[in-house]
């Protein structure tokens, strides 16, 4: 359904939160000691596939690195959603902003039937009007 | 004329470019280059000497491996002891004997500022600041000023 969107005359850009403080203690976690949360803002990416999969792969790193580090019991997985305006499929996030495509939550694999879930990471995709200075890469 | 600020006290480092780099590389160095900028926030400290010596173990981590570039730091002087000229601006509010202190580029409660230059490019910045709280009027802190004295 993202194919009904403009995505030709839109630049894209993504937001992901990591909530070091509530991950699982592990390697990741003791790299950056008193730190609770670390966002990071993308540069413009003028592709959408770009985009999506610069944030997977930004995620996914994230998610395998910190199983990497901790036993079997304590792993974290990722899920997706689409803004429901795109799909007309309900999403189980609300409150989505003008502009947000999607979303990506790190959670607790064992929370994965829960019917709310406690992330320790976020990831949100947006698009924006192209704009005169777009980065072509 | 320092006041103690009654709240609990973090850090927040914003990271730009290549400052980021440190910082991608322990979460998804292959990502590292789509990145444009890394906001990190600390836990609270109950002293503000602990956020400030976390802050700059941090600071200090990041920047090792920057070259050319200049660190400057400030020190709001409302809390930690520095040169009056260091506040921005002291703003009369409603009547001479109500001052309210607006320091550290308008956000009074700034502990300590430090900022990494690389020419012209600000790279970093890395705050100390204080939870917020009813900051007290000028005459109030000349009268706690001068209750120490005279205790």
């Amino acid at each position: 359904m993202i194919g009904a969107i403009s995505l030709n005359k839109s630049d894209f850009v993504y937001t992901a939160t990591i909530k070091v403080a509530d991950l699982h203690d592990c390697k990741t976690k003791s790299e950056f000691p008193g730190i609770t949360d670390i966002s990071i803002n993308s540069r413009t990416f003028a592709n959408y596939f770009d985009c999506s999969n610069s944030v997977r792969s930004f995620m996914d790193n994230v998610v395998n690195k910190v199983n990497s580090e901790l036993p079997k019991g304590h792993q974290y997985m990722i899920t997706s959603e689409v803004n429901p305006i795109y799909t007309g499929i309900e999403s189980k996030s609300k409150e989505w902003v003008a502009g947000e495509l999607a979303r990506m939550w790190m959670f607790e694999v064992a929370q994965e039937d829960a019917v709310s879930i406690q992330a320790v990471g976020q990831a949100r995709v947006y698009m924006m009007p192209k704009g005169p200075g777009s980065d072509p890469n | 004329m320092m006041i103690t600020p009654p709240t609990k006290s973090f850090y927040v480092v914003h990271a730009q470019g290549e400052a980021t780099d440190q910082i991608m590389e322990k979460l998804s160095p292959s990502t590292a280059a789509d990145i444009k900028e890394i906001i990190m926030i600390s836990a609270d400290f109950p002293e503000d000497i602990q956020a400030q010596n976390e802050m700059d173990s941090t600071v200090k981590k990041l920047s090792s491996k920057l070259e050319n570039i200049t660190i400057n730091t400030i020190h709001n002087p409302l809390y930690i002891p520095a040169s009056a000229e260091q506040i921005d601006e002291v703003l009369e509010a409603d009547g001479e004997d109500n001052f309210r202190f607006i320091g550290m580029e308008g956000n009074p409660f700034t502990l300590k500022s430090t900022r990494i230059f690389r020419g012209n490019e600000d790279i970093l910045e890395a705050r100390v600041a204080c939870h917020a709280f009813d900051l007290p009027s000028y005459s109030e802190i000349i009268r706690l000023q001068e209750n120490k004295v005279l205790n």
